[in-house]
């Protein structure tokens, strides 16, 4: 999967996994953090950020939308897929909570202005899906740390060559899938990587000012173009530690507070039932 | 005896103060008051706060609500506020959109699976603890905003609110304080009928119960109401001033134009995809029209008010605690936006932002600066006998 | 003040005018009494009076009614309420507001009266009918008596020349009645108001009366001195039956007046009536057991400890204020009531243990609202339906028991139509067709005239024949001393005397018929009584008649 982060002049930040119960797992399993809205809680997914592009910034920032409603349709997350086999992109009839990733599909998260058919709009993108399918062919053993992930590999029945791990090789847990974020990352190789990517695979990627709109290939060993127009793709980063649980101290103070006031307000019907 | 135990040591000072004339406020004043406090509720999810305005609506309407029958409702809409809460953690636990990783699960229901065709809405699955208070706090919000208006309903004696209507609208203010009056005679009436039906052997259930009960209620209440018609009539409502047709119909084109405005206007605001330049004026415009059509229509209504509310110094308080909450919440200026919607994956302690909590306190202060309310001579307080009669209770005076 | 003028009413759809030809002037500050048995169109002529009919109610008017120099036609109701203020029978649906103080400045606001003068006259209306010690009541809560006096009061706040009132104290027990009346009278004569009044149970008020307007029935109308048109009206009060029989003339109006002229006829008759014809009292067999009836709503009770019992063939009447425990008594007998304690037994079973359709079979309960009964369109539905219920019981089907009663009335005639008597009639039917051992009926009298009040004695003779036992829940003194041969009366909860009626009934002076006050201290209860015992003496040789 991937999100386009064009939109503030980002790369695209791409990222897998292997058997994520829902496109929003997928997400979060590939690196990135989100954030929702107040009304639609956190299935609506309203900021998504990546340590890749600035740093793990959620976009888009507060001040462009305090996400307290639905974003409107003319600046929104879309979620567009890419099942195997599809070299266009489909504007998912189902949220991220709702979507279960299969084997081989792409899905890709771009930032505009899209209608709600998914026919236009500036969200719509503008690169086929093959850009970013990964067409790896070559097995995993490349790079050591994927060792202990060998066993787990998924297929892809498509003629796009492709080493994305099978998925009937479910014979290892899930959990190392899902937790072990950057072995994912590791695995999904195009055939038309560089050598010098696949070197830089596990070491944190620097995010560059894309070449936008630049047909010609931008600087060598870095980067890799989709089709004409689009941003640079990058590897997801792995997000950085749970943040903390926050104090229970204002907890307690709100409690107390409500607590106060609802002893005086007992109090004050005591007293009129007494002297009434 | 009771202005001595007034005088014990520790009451809170002002509240019960004896030397406070009590009247009762003007009722658009608790309307605004509580008005304001639900569009500072509607703003936040944060559920210490929420805790906090339930808390300062308890104490205010234990403070200041009177004696009269429709006084003593609020609690039936913190039951409703109840059962709010249960059912949206019920529909959440059914209706699940999915586990995130790092959800505390806490049971698991049967997974009916749906078809392709009705993804995106999940049946039965794992229950977390997230989803849970997530739910129990958008049904907390929904709850004390209704609890909201059941206090201004407790505080202010709705058929007094109504009198303050606009004269256009003093029509449609005298039916619902009409219906208001005849609800409890409505039930008096049910209750008269279902044991009457005892005495007919009608034991049926269902649909034909259901006839023998609602047809003679409801001929008892369409008598009454031609009665309370021609009263009315005869007591000279509906007299009207120099009215002409033409006026009439301009005063209903102003009024739906100006509605019409007002719609759109609240429509292209709320929802952002529409041109935004048409939404600000486009209300004004509605007001302005609206405005007009009342001010056109009242003309033609002429009344006097019989010992008018009076809008004093309490009144203004009252209104501005409310105004002063909403304002607070509605403009996030001052503290962190953030902390009014606290993210429940990953599963954190709210906090407690000094500015709101403050400006929802402040409404608290509604129940100090009101005057206390009047107390209600005391006398009998009949109890229905058999008959529908009354029973006077043994200390009747008068 | 007052001015008909040749006026004719139709109604929408009837064949014939309710009111033909009627000419008629009330002059300023007259107190006049409206007489006429039920359905002659009282109704329809106060109605006229405010415009009402026909502005409200629909209808032709033919003539010109004119009320302080203003025409109704020109002038709806509203127009009119400065002029013309309307009580009518039921209070609490005339009311607007919450609390009574509201109520009597309501009016006064839609007449555009400014704020200081409302307060003045609200003030002056509080004590003028002596409210002051309710005025921040609620309306629901104080009694029927000050409920109407409330009703009075709101529409006297508009300083109208002119009270109308329909039948007011109907529903009230006869110290509320009395409270209201008196008010009335005062208003008359400190006021000066020109008052209508309609009224049923005329012997409270035909002493009070300047005029009399007497409507026999075929649209027309009369008005004169209440002394001539008494003579010959279709509804006559016991103290003018008396008058009548006894060949007063003028005619007395009043208890003192006639006691006055009373003596020689004190004289001539015996002492005590002839024997009345045995209607099967107490026979030995006991229909009705009920020991230690408890009843109480919450904190309040409304029945102590009551015993009751009944023979078979027995006419009883419960009599007492409202408020003490007659109703929850007789709903408590039957078993759809609450009952707290205490055992009634009828043929050896209790009605409470029983499921409704055998407890109707053994005991039926006329409520006080009887149309509360009634849910089918049609009477002949009605009817069958009565029939279905009592399938089982072995009497005659409810068509024949509804003629005995009440004749005349169509299978297709709605039963919200019927007049007052004519629904007590098919509500009787129907709870009569399960046949039962005790039939109870609770306030059955109100709204009901002389006539239909005789055809009830009537009923309820018949029913006493059958060996039936009848128990009656009423305030119509007259009526209990008519038909009744035994009375409880009761007070706050509490049986306060149970015996024959000659002796109940004159024992107190509030309870005493009319012509057991005239007569005291012979013991006659009825004008039939006295025409009896005259026949006789006319019949015996040497006795002086005349």
């Amino acid at each position: 999967m991937a999100v386009d982060f064009a939109h503030w002049g980002g790369p695209i930040v791409r990222g897998c996994g292997i058997d994520q119960p829902s496109g929003y797992a997928l997400l979060h399993a590939a690196g990135f953090t989100t954030a929702g809205d107040a009304h639609d809680g956190a299935a609506f997914i309203c900021r998504v950020g990546n340590q890749a592009f600035h740093d793990g910034i959620v976009y888009p920032t507060s001040s462009e939308d305090p996400c307290t409603v639905t974003p409107s349709t003319s600046a929104y997350w879309s979620y567009w897929l890419a099942p195997a086999g599809q070299n266009s992109w489909t504007y998912s009839p189902v949220g991220p909570m709702g979507d279960v990733p299969k084997p081989g599909e792409v899905e890709l998260w771009t930032f505009g202005a899209t209608d709600i058919g998914g026919t236009g709009g500036s969200g719509v993108p503008r690169f086929p899906p093959s850009t970013l399918r990964a067409a790896n062919a070559a097995p995993p053993t490349h790079t050591t740390p994927t060792r202990s992930t060998t066993p787990t590999r998924s297929t892809t029945p498509t003629r796009s060559t492709n080493p994305i791990p099978s998925a009937t090789t479910r014979a290892t847990t899930t959990t190392t899938a899902t937790r072990a974020v950057s072995a994912p990352v590791r695995r999904m190789r195009t055939a038309h990587r560089s050598a010098a990517e696949r070197r830089v695979a596990s070491e944190r990627r620097q995010p560059r000012r894309p070449a936008r709109k630049r047909p010609a290939a931008p600087a060598p060993d870095r980067r890799r173009h989709g089709a004409a127009g689009s941003a640079p793709v990058v590897a997801a980063q792995p997000t950085s530690e749970r943040t903390s649980s926050g104090s229970a101290g204002p907890l307690v103070i709100g409690l107390c507070l409500a607590l106060a006031l609802a002893a005086g307000a007992v109090w004050t019907m005591w007293r009129r039932r007494r002297y009434e | 005896m009771r202005h001595a135990t007034l005088s014990v040591r520790g009451r809170v000072p002002g509240i019960h103060d004896s030397r406070r004339v009590p009247r009762a406020l003007h009722p658009v004043a608790w309307w605004i008051w509580a008005l304001g406090l639900v569009i500072a509720v509607n703003r936040t999810t944060n559920p210490l706060l929420l805790i906090l305005a339930l808390s300062v609506l308890g104490f205010v309407v234990a403070n200041r609500r009177t004696d009269a029958p429709w006084a003593r409702a609020f609690k039936y809409y913190l039951m409703v506020a109840l059962f709010i809460i249960a059912a949206r953690i019920v529909f959440q636990s059914v209706f699940t959109a999915g586990l995130e990783s790092g959800d505390h699960v806490l049971f698991e229901l049967p997974h009916i699976r749906t078809p392709r065709w009705y993804a995106g809405v999940q049946i039965g699955g794992p229950v977390s603890l997230e989803a849970t208070l997530s739910a129990t706090v958008d049904g907390l919000r929904l709850g004390t905003m209704i609890c909201c208006i059941g206090a201004a309903n407790a505080l202010a004696n709705p058929k007094r609110a109504l009198r303050v209507l606009p004269g256009a609208l003093y029509e449609l203010g005298m039916a619902v304080v009409v219906s208001i009056s005849l609800a409890p005679q409505l039930i008096e009436s049910v209750q008269r009928v279902a044991r009457a039906r005892r005495l007919r052997a009608g034991q049926r259930r269902g649909f034909r119960a259901l006839r023998s009960i609602a047809i003679p209620v409801l001929a008892d209440a369409l008598e009454r109401s031609v009665l309370l018609a021609a009263a009315m009539d005869s007591r000279g409502y509906g007299r009207t001033g120099p009215a002409t047709r033409a006026t009439r119909r301009l005063t209903a084109t102003l009024l739906l134009a100006g509605m019409v405005g007002v719609c759109a206007g609240c429509y292209g605001l709320l929802n952002g995809s529409g041109p935004r330049l048409l939404a600000t004026p486009a209300i004004l415009a509605g007001a302005v029209l609206c405005s007009a059509g009342l001010a056109l229509g009242g003309r033609r209504v002429r009344r006097t008010h019989y010992r008018p509310d009076p809008w004093r110094a309490p009144e203004w308080i009252v209104a501005g605690c409310g105004l002063i909450s909403a304002v607070t919440l509605y403009f996030t200026s001052g503290y962190n936006a953030a902390d009014l919607n606290p993210s429940f994956s990953p599963l954190r302690f709210p906090a407690l932002p000094a500015l709101p909590a403050v400006a929802i306190l402040i409404a608290a202060a509604a129940a100090f600066a009101a005057p206390p309310p009047r107390r209600r001579v005391s006398g009998s307080v009949g109890v229905p006998d058999a008959a529908g009669g009354r029973i006077a209770r043994p200390e009747v005076s008068a | 003040m007052i001015d008909f003028d040749r006026v004719t009413i139709t109604y929408d759809g009837a064949e014939r005018p309710v009111l033909r030809e009627v000419s008629l002037h009330v002059a300023e500050g007259e107190l006049c009494l409206v007489v006429g048995r039920t359905g002659v169109g009282k109704s329809t002529l106060l109605g006229a009076i405010n415009g009402l009919v026909p502005h409200f109610t629909g209808g032709t008017l033919g003539g010109r009614v004119t009320v302080a120099g203003r025409d109704t036609a020109a002038h709806p109701p509203r127009e009119l309420a400065d002029v013309v203020g309307v009580v009518g029978q039921d209070p609490l649906a005339g009311f607007v507001t919450d609390t009574v103080e509201e109520e009597l400045a309501y009016g006064m606001e839609q007449l555009v009266i400014a704020p200081e003068v409302m307060r003045k006259r609200v003030e002056e209306t509080l004590d003028l009918l002596g409210l002051a010690a309710l005025r921040q009541r609620p309306l629901i809560e104080i009694s029927g008596g000050q409920q109407q006096r409330v009703a009075i009061g709101a529409v006297l706040t508009a300083h109208p020349r002119v009270l109308v009132l329909d039948e007011p104290t109907s529903a009230l027990d006869p110290t509320a009645a009395e409270e209201v009346l008196a008010a009335i009278t005062r208003l008359v004569h400190d006021l000066g108001l020109t008052v209508l009044l309609a009224e049923h149970r005329l012997e409270r008020v035909v002493q009070y009366a300047d005029t009399v307007v007497h409507l026999p029935g075929d649209g027309t109308a009369a008005a004169g001195p209440p002394a001539e048109m008494l003579l010959t009206a279709t509804v006559a009060p016991p103290v003018v039956e008396l008058g009548r029989l006894a060949r007063w003339r003028p005619l007395p109006l009043s208890v003192r007046d006639a006691r006055r002229r009373a003596g020689p006829l004190r004289a001539r008759l015996p002492v005590s009536p002839p024997a009345a014809s045995a209607t099967g009292a107490a026979t030995g067999e006991t229909a009705l057991r009920a020991r230690q009836i408890v009843v109480r709503y919450g904190e309040v009770v409304a029945v102590r400890g009551v015993d009751l019992e009944l023979h078979g063939g027995e006419i009883a009447a419960v009599m007492g204020r409202n408020g003490s425990g007659k109703s929850s008594l007789l709903w408590a007998i039957q078993g759809a009531g609450r009952r707290q304690a205490g055992a009634v037994a009828i043929a050896g079973r209790d009605p409470k243990d029983l499921p409704p359709r055998e407890a109707r079979a053994l005991v039926a309960l006329v409520p006080q609202t009887p149309s509360d009964l009634l849910y089918l369109n049609t009477v002949g539905a009605e009817l069958a339906q009565a029939d279905r219920e009592s399938a089982a019981s072995k009497s005659p089907p409810a068509r024949e028991l509804l003629d005995q009663l009440a004749p005349r009335i169509g299978d297709d005639a709605h039963p919200r139509e019927l007049s007052e008597g004519q629904r007590l009639s098919l509500v009787l039917a129907i709870q009569l067709r399960a046949a039962p051992r005790v039939v109870l009926l609770d306030e059955p009298t109100r709204g009901l005239d002389y006539g239909a009040k005789a055809a009830l004695h009537a009923i309820l003779q018949r029913l006493a024949a059958q060996r039936r036992s009848v128990v009656i829940a009423t305030h119509d003194v007259e009526f209990v001393a008519a038909t009744c041969d035994r009375v409880v009366v009761m007070a706050d909860g509490d049986v306060i005397a149970d015996g024959p009626t000659p002796e109940i009934v004159v024992a107190s002076p509030a309870f005493a018929p009319q012509v057991a006050k005239i007569l005291a201290p012979l013991r006659y209860l009825k004008a039939t009584q006295v025409a009896d015992a005259l026949d006789e003496s006319r019949s015996l040789p040497g006795m002086v008649s005349g």
